[in-house]
């Protein structure tokens, strides 16, 4: 096997002669065999660092954007997939990859439900409201802190400026899809005390259902319910929108 | 490029810290239609290190379960 879309993984010989025999199938009827049971909601996990337009080291576990977009044109276009759940274990990234994203996701005509993991820090923030709907464990926290300055930085009244406009990207698009304030958003990112080397909060799963940052505190089997509830919801309406017309 | 991240831009960028495997190669290609992260092992065969796919099913497909290997 020379091609790589022929490769299959080593595995014992009876094993191998069946996936030869699925490669021939593959081959010659252009067939398959597709798991019996399609699913009609479609995950999405956002990991790690979220890489924006420099390729970072690959001791970095990452979510590329260029992986992530086409996927969600994919399904935004699919006829099966009904629904989205994000699933967020994020340290934060790239401002602008993670804006690409939320904005993706909470433009998607299809209903969405994210669920935050471990950690959904900075970045990670927007990515999860984005959705219709958001969860967060309980064990699950989300440093919220303001935009740091990277890179090169010249001690003007401007950089500061350009940090803030930065930053308000960030608050703009949270507090238009949570139900989080402007104003406490804002406090929490400068918040001092809590955080060691710098100002901002860590708020746990509660904490961040009570500040409005995210609708409920609840795991996988909430999520799923939820949303096929809100697949059910959108068929209703899309049923009704059809008979008025 | 703004790096909103509760790491530091050192951390992001150097190789400190984290783990010894700081010289893989990571790269994608396409197994019956879903699209996997490989790795390099010892031996040039390729290893699955992670599926990149939307759809939940994949992950249930014994042939591309994390640390199977390809054979070249």
């Amino acid at each position: 096997m020379n091609n790589n879309t022929e490769a299959s993984p080593d595995t014992k010989p009876s094993e191998n002669e069946n996936q030869n025999n699925e490669i021939q199938e593959i081959k010659e009827f252009g067939t398959t065999n597709l798991p019996q049971e399609e699913s009609n909601i479609h995950c999405l996990s956002i990991i790690g660092q979220v890489e924006g337009h420099i390729l970072l080291p690959p001791h970095n576990k990452t979510t590329k954007y260029e992986h992530v977009i086409p996927q969600l044109v994919a399904i935004e276009e699919s006829k099966q997939i009904e629904g989205l759940l994000l699933v967020l274990n994020t340290v934060g990234g790239d401002v602008e990859a993670g804006l690409a994203i939320s904005e993706m996701i909470a433009s998607l005509s299809k209903p969405s439900v994210s669920i935050v993991l471990g950690g959904g820090h900075s970045i990670g923030v927007p990515m999860a409201v984005s959705a219709d709907y958001s969860f967060i464990a309980s064990s699950a926290t989300m440093t919220i802190h303001p935009i740091r300055l990277n890179g090169m930085v010249i001690g003007v009244p401007q950089t500061y400026e350009y940090f803030n406009k930065m930053q308000e990207r960030v608050v703009k698009f949270v507090c238009g899809h949570s139900k989080i304030t402007k104003e406490s958003f804002k406090q929490l990112m400068l918040k001092t005390g809590e955080l060691a080397n710098d100002v901002g909060v860590v708020l746990f799963g509660e904490e961040a259902v009570q500040t409005g940052l995210i609708d409920a505190v609840g795991g996988l089997s909430d999520a799923i319910a939820k949303l096929r509830e809100l697949i059910d919801a959108k068929k209703a309406e899309d049923n009704q929108g059809g008979v008025i017309q | 490029m703004i790096i909103y991240s509760i790491y530091d831009k050192e951390v992001v960028f150097g190789n400190q810290g984290y783990g010894e495997h700081t010289n893989i190669s990571y790269s994608n290609m396409d197994i019956g239609g879903v699209s996997v992260q490989v790795s390099k092992t010892n031996n040039a065969d390729l290893r699955i290190e992670r599926i990149l796919s939307t759809n939940p099913r994949d992950y249930l497909n014994p042939k591309l379960q994390p640390g199977c290997l390809i054979q070249r």
